[in-house]
C-alpha cells in the first residue's frame, strides 16, 4: 500500500489555515475600543490593507487580555491565599518542578505559533504588488508638508491625497530631506519616507459609507522630523469613481484668474513679493516639490499642512510670519505689509 | 576560641575614610555604589522634571507653554537621562554595592577602574546636561536618527553634546562591564559555583556581556555621526551616497540589547526579593537563569523590529518578527516561575515585596503589548504612536524602576544600617502604582486613536483630549510618589530604626555581614555549598543532604589575619577628566581634545606606577 506523506510545506499551510480559522473565531471587535468617532482611529479600517491588519489585531488583543487576566488572577490568589499567618510553620521548600516549567515554556510557544502564521502571511501580502492595473501616486515628504503627484493624470496636490475607491492604488513613498512617515490610520499602517530610497504601500480604499460622494480621512507624519513634526498633517480624500472623475476634471482646470480688484492686486503681489519663486499655480507642475502647489488652494479646507482651518485670519497670520505658525518653516518671513497680506488672502482664496 | 584579630592596612583607618577627599579618591566598591546611587537619583529628579514639562505642555490641545524646538529637547533629554543616567547607573549602584557582598569578595576585580567608570559616567552625564546652558540641548530624539542629526538639519551644538556625551558614557559602561565580568567569574567565594550564584549576580553577569558586546556598536555609530558633523564625511548623507538606514541598524544593534541591559537587573532584584519574603527558594532557579541568558542571546537578533516601517522587505520583516516572538518565551517563563515562587509561600508584605509583586503585575502589561508589536502588521500602527510610549513605560517604569525601588527598600538597611519607614514606603508604593497606571494606561488608547509620539502639540477633536489630561494628572501623581520616596529616604537616613545584620531573614551572603558592612566586607572567606548559603546556615539545607555553609574551621585560624585592601587614588578621576576633555574638546578646539588625550595618557601611566 502506498502512503503519501504530506510535504512540510503543505503541513505548514494546513497548520496556518487551521490557526487562522481558530483566530478568526476570535475576530470580535469591541465597540468602545474602535474609537469610531475619532478621525484618526487605527481601529476603523477603510481599506483592504487596514482590514487585514484589523483581522489580526483583535485576536491578538483578546489573547493578550486573556494572558493578562490569567497572570493577575494567579498573582491575586497567591497574594491573598499565601499571606503570612501568625504561628505558621515554615512553608515547604520547593525548588522547582521541571514538568510544570516545561509546560509554561511550551504554552507560549503554541500561542506564538498561532500569532505567527497570520502575521507572516500578512507581511508578504502587504508587500506584494497586486496583479493588474494599479493607480500610481507618488508621495514626497518634506519639512513639514506632503506633496502628492498623480503621474497618469498629470496633476500634483499638496497635503491632500485623493484616492479612487475600489481601485488598487500604489503609493510610492519618497523623502525630499529627512525621514518622515506616511500614516493615514484608517487606510492602514505607516511606512517611512526614507531619503535615498523608495518605499511602497499597496491598498484599495473602501467605498465612502452611507452613499457619500467622498470621505476625508485624517493622517499625519509619524517620524520625528524636526521642530514642526507635530504640525505635519495630511488628509486622504477617498472618492467614489464618479466623484473622483469630477475632482480630476476640476483639478485639471488652470488656476482661476482673479476678477475682484483686491484679488487681482493679490495676484500681482504673488509675483512681485516672490511667492511664485517657490509656489506654483499650475496644477500639472510636477516639478514643484519645492513648496506646496497652490493652484486650487481656495478649495482646501485646511492650510499649513492640514493643521489650521483655511480662513482669512489664519492665512493672514501665516503670511505675516510663517515661523510663528510653524516653527522652523522653510517659507521666509517676507515682511509683507497689511495691504499686501489682505490682497494675497483675497487672491489665494479665489483659487478654487 | 576567640575570633582572630583582623588587621587592616593603615589607609583603611577611620580618620582616613572621612571627608570629601576620601570620597573623591575612594576605590571602595561600596562607596562607589553609593555615589552611583546618589547620582542616579539626582538625574531621576532631573528626568522627572522634564517629564512633567512634557506632560504639562500636552495636558490640553494647542498649548504653547514650551516651544517646538525646546519640546523636542525635553523629549530627547528625558529619554537620554532616564535610560543612561538613571536606570543604568542605579542598576550599577546595586552591581557595585551588592555583587562583591553576594559572591563573598572583598572588592571588585579592578577597584580603581571601578572608580574610573563612576567618574566617567558622572562627567558624561553632566556634560550632556550642560548643553542646556550652552545654546541648545539635543533635540533629535534619544535615538538620534540620521539624517535629522546631520549638520544640515541640526545645525546647533545639541547633537554634538549628545553624541560626544554618549561616547563618554559608553567608555564608562565598557570599563564597568569588563570589571564586573572579571569580578563575577574570578572572585567568588570558595564553593560558589556558577549555579550557586544568586540570580541577581547572574543577571548582572548577563548584563555586562550585553554591555561589552552592544556598546561597541553605538561607539562606531556615534564616531561616524561625529565625523559627518565635524569633518564633513558622508556616512549618513543620502545625497552623497551615504545611508541613513545604516545608523538605524547600528543604533538598534545596540539599542535592543540596551532594553535588556535596563530590565535584567530589575529581574535579578525581584528574583532575590520574592523568595526572601515568601520564605521559599526561587522556583526553578536554573530556568530563570537560563531564561535570562537566552534573553541576552536572542536580544541581539531582534533589532530590526524597531524598523518594520522602514521597508526592509518581507524576508527581514518575517525573520525579525519571529525572533521577537521567540524572546517572549523566556520572558513568560520568568513570570510563571516568580508566581510559582510565591505560591505556597508565607508572604510578608514589606515595601520591598510590594514593589516586587508590583513589578510582576505591571511588567506583564508591558511584556504583552510587546508581543503585540512583534507582529509587523500591528506594529505598523503602533510604531511611533502613543501605544509604544505606553508599552515601554510599562516595561521601564512598571518593570525596571519598580524593580529598582524594590532593591532600594530591600538593601537600604544593609547599606545604611537603618530601616526605611514601612508606612511611608507603602504610601510610596500605592501612589506609584496608581500614578503609573493613570499616566500610561490611557496612552494605549491614544495610540489606538492615532496619536503619534514626539508631537509638541495637537489639535482638539481627535478624541485625544481626555486621555492626555488623564496622563498629565497621572504624571503629577507619580511626581508626588517620588517626592514621598525621597522624604522617606532622607528621614530614614537621619533617624530610621536600627536594622541589625539580617532584618529580612535573608538567604544570601550579604546578610551575614554587619549593616553597613565593614570596609573589608568579610573577615573570613565564607565557604558556600548551596545557592542559599545564609539560609542553610540558619535553617539547615533543604537539598536533602548535609551541605551547610560553614566558616573556615576555627582551629585552622591564625591569631591575626592581615587583609590587603587597595589604597585610595585620585588618578581614576584624573583619567576620567581626561576622557571628558578629549570628547568634549572636539566641540571647542582640537587642541583641547589633544590636552584631554594627554591627560588620559599621563593619568594612566601614573595610575600604573602608583605604589600599592
Amino acid at each position: 500500500m502506498h502512503i503519501r506523506i504530506p510535504s512540510i510545506r503543505s503541513m505548514l499551510s494546513s497548520v496556518s489555515a487551521l490557526t487562522f480559522i481558530a483566530l478568526s473565531g476570535c475576530y470580535t471587535r469591541f465597540d468602545p475600543l474602535t474609537f469610531k468617532d475619532d478621525p484618526q482611529s487605527t481601529m476603523m479600517p477603510m481599506s483592504d490593507l487596514a482590514l487585514s491588519t484589523d483581522e489580526i489585531y483583535w485576536p491578538v488583543i483578546w489573547i493578550t487580555v486573556a494572558i493578562f487576566v490569567l497572570v493577575q488572577v494567579l498573582l491575586t490568589v497567591a497574594v491573598v491565599k499565601f499571606r503570612e499567618k501568625p504561628g505558621e510553620p515554615m512553608p515547604e521548600q520547593v525548588h522547582g518542578n521541571i514538568k510544570m516549567e516545561l509546560g509554561w515554556t511550551l504554552l507560549p510557544v503554541v500561542i506564538l505559533v498561532a500569532i505567527a502564521f497570520p502575521t507572516v502571511t500578512r507581511i508578504w501580502e502587504a508587500q506584494t504588488a497586486p496583479e493588474g492595473e494599479v493607480f500610481e501616486i507618488k508621495v514626497v515628504g518634506k519639512q513639514w508638508w506632503f506633496a502628492f503627484e498623480y503621474p497618469e493624470l498629470g496633476l500634483v496636490t499638496a497635503n491632500e491625497v485623493h484616492l479612487p475607491a475600489g481601485r488598487p492604488v500604489h503609493l510610492a513613498l519618497h523623502s525630499g530631506d529627512v525621514i518622515h512617515a506616511f500614516w493615514i490610520p484608517r487606510l492602514g499602517g505607516k511606512r517611512d519616507l526614507m531619503p535615498g530610497r523608495i518605499n511602497h504601500i499597496w491598498l484599495t480604499a473602501d467605498m465612502p459609507p452611507d452613499g457619500q460622494d467622498s470621505i476625508r480621512l485624517e493622517g499625519q507624519c509619524a517620524e520625528l522630523c524636526g521642530d514642526s513634526h507635530a504640525l505635519m498633517r495630511m488628509e486622504a480624500i477617498v472618492h467614489t469613481p464618479e466623484s473622483f472623475d469630477k475632482w480630476v476634471a476640476a483639478q485639471k482646470q488652470a488656476a482661476a484668474t482673479p476678477t475682484e480688484p483686491l484679488a487681482a492686486k493679490g495676484a500681482e503681489t504673488f509675483l512681485a513679493a516672490g511667492c511664485i519663486a517657490c509656489h506654483s499655480t499650475d496644477p500639472s507642475n510636477a516639478q514643484a516639490f519645492l513648496a506646496p502647489n497652490l493652484s486650487h488652494f481656495g478649495s482646501r479646507p485646511r492650510l499649513a499642512a492640514d493643521r489650521f482651518e483655511n480662513n482669512a485670519e489664519n492665512l493672514a497670520a501665516w503670511l505675516r510670519n510663517p515661523q510663528a505658525v510653524k516653527p522652523g518653516a522653510t517659507m521666509p518671513n517676507l515682511n509683507l505689509n497689511d495691504q499686501q497680506v489682505d490682497a494675497l488672502v483675497a487672491y489665494l482664496h479665489s483659487l478654487k | 576560641m576567640a575570633s582572630p584579630a583582623i588587621v587592616l592596612p593603615e589607609h583603611c583607618s577611620e580618620e582616613k575614610l572621612s571627608g570629601i577627599w576620601s570620597w573623591i579618591t575612594t576605590v571602595d566598591h561600596k562607596r562607589i555604589g553609593v555615589m552611583y546611587g546618589v547620582s542616579a537619583l539626582s538625574f531621576f529628579v532631573l528626568g522627572g522634571v522634564e517629564a512633567l514639562a512634557i506632560r504639562t505642555q500636552l495636558a490640553m490641545p494647542n498649548q504653547s507653554i514650551v516651544g517646538a524646538h525646546f519640546y523636542n529637547s525635553l523629549v530627547t533629554m528625558h529619554a537620554t537621562t532616564m535610560i543612561f543616567l538613571m536606570v543604568m547607573p542605579l542598576s550599577a549602584a546595586f552591581f557595585n554595592y551588592m555583587v562583591p557582598l553576594m559572591i563573598g569578595a572583598r572588592d571588585v576585580a579592578f577597584p580603581r577602574l571601578n572608580a574610573f567608570s563612576f567618574w566617567t559616567f558622572l562627567f558624561g552625564g553632566l556634560f550632556i546636561n550642560s548643553s542646556f546652558f550652552f545654546g541648545e540641548a539635543p533635540a533629535a530624539g534619544w535615538f538620534g536618527y540620521a539624517n535629522l542629526t546631520s549638520i544640515q538639519y541640526s545645525p546647533g551644538p545639541g547633537v554634538d553634546f549628545w553624541a560626544l556625551g554618549l561616547q563618554t558614557l559608553g567608555v564608562a559602561s565598557l570599563a564597568a562591564g569588563f570589571n564586573f565580568i572579571a569580578t563575577i567569574l574570578n572572585m567568588r567565594a570558595p564553593g560558589m559555583s556558577l549555579m550557586r550564584m544568586p540570580v541577581f549576580v547572574w543577571m548582572t553577569l548577563v548584563v555586562q556581556f550585553l554591555v561589552i558586546l552592544s556598546f561597541p556598536m553605538i561607539t562606531v555609530a556615534l564616531i561616524l555621526l561625529s565625523f559627518d558633523r565635524m569633518f564633513g564625511t558622508n556616512f549618513y548623507v543620502p545625497e552623497a551616497g551615504g545611508d541613513p538606514l545604516l545608523w538605524q541598524h547600528l543604533f538598534w544593534l545596540f539599542g535592543h540589547p540596551e532594553v535588556y541591559i535596563l530590565i535584567l537587573p530589575a529581574m535579578g532584584i525581584v528574583s532575590e526579593v520574592l523568595p526572601v519574603f515568601a520564605r521559599k527558594p526561587l522556583f526553578g532557579a536554573p530556568f530563570v537563569i537560563f531564561s535570562g541568558i537566552l534573553i541576552g542571546f536572542v536580544g541581539f537578533g531582534v533589532w530590526s523590529h524597531h524598523m518594520f516601517t522602514t521597508g526592509l522587505g518581507p524576508v527581514a520583516d518575517t525573520a525579525f518578527s519571529l525572533a521577537t516572538m521567540l524572546i517572549a518565551i523566556p520572558t513568560g517563563v520568568k513570570i510563571f516561575n516568580w508566581l510559582a515562587t510565591i505560591w505556597g509561600g508565607s508572604i510578608r508584605f514589606t515595601t520591598a515585596m510590594l514593589f516586587a509583586l508590583g513589578f510582576i503585575s505591571m511588567f506583564t502589561i508591558g511584556g504583552l503589548s510587546g508581543v503585540m508589536h512583534a507582529s509587523p502588521p500591528i506594529d505598523l500602527h503602533h510604531q511611533d504612536s502613543y501605544f509604544v510610549v505606553a508599552h515601554f513605560h510599562y516595561v521601564l517604569y512598571g518593570g525596571a524602576i519598580l524593580g529598582l525601588f524594590s532593591g532600594i527598600y530591600y538593601w537600604f538597611p544593609k547599606i545604611t544600617g537603618k530601616l526605611m519607614d514601612e508606612s511611608w514606603g507603602k504610601v510610596h508604593f500605592w501612589s506609584s502604582i496608581i500614578g503609573l497606571n493613570v499616566t500610561f494606561f490611557p496612552m494605549h488608547f491614544l495610540g489606538m486613536q492615532g496619536m503619534p509620539r514626539r508631537v509638541y502639540t495637537y489639535e482638539g477633536g481627535f478624541g485625544w483630549d481626555l486621555w492626555n489630561l488623564c496622563a498629565t494628572v497621572g504624571a503629577f501623581t507619580l511626581a508626588i510618589s517620588a517626592l514621598i520616596f525621597f522624604i522617606n529616604l532622607l528621614k530614614s537616613l537621619a533617624n530610621g530604626e536600627q536594622a541589625g545584620n539580617d532584618p529580612w531573614d535573608g538567604a544570601t551572603l550579604e546578610w551575614t555581614l554587619t549593616s553597613p558592612p565593614p570596609v573589608h566586607n568579610f573577615d573570613l572567606m565564607p565557604k558556600v555549598t548551596s545557592e542559599r548559603p545564609f539560609w542553610d546556615q540558619k535553617y539547615g539545607s533543604t537539598h536533602g543532604h548535609d551541605d551547610t555553609t560553614e566558616v573556615a574551621e576555627e582551629e585552622q585560624l591564625p591569631a591575626e589575619i592581615h587583609i590587603h585592601m587597595p589604597p585610595a587614588s585620585y588618578w581614576p578621576m584624573v583619567v576620567s577628566f581626561g576622557v571628558i576633555t578629549f570628547f568634549g574638546g572636539w566641540m571647542i578646539h582640537p587642541a583641547v581634545a589633544v590636552c584631554g588625550a594627554l591627560t588620559v595618557i599621563v593619568g594612566t601611566v601614573a595610575w600604573t606606577f602608583e605604589p600599592e
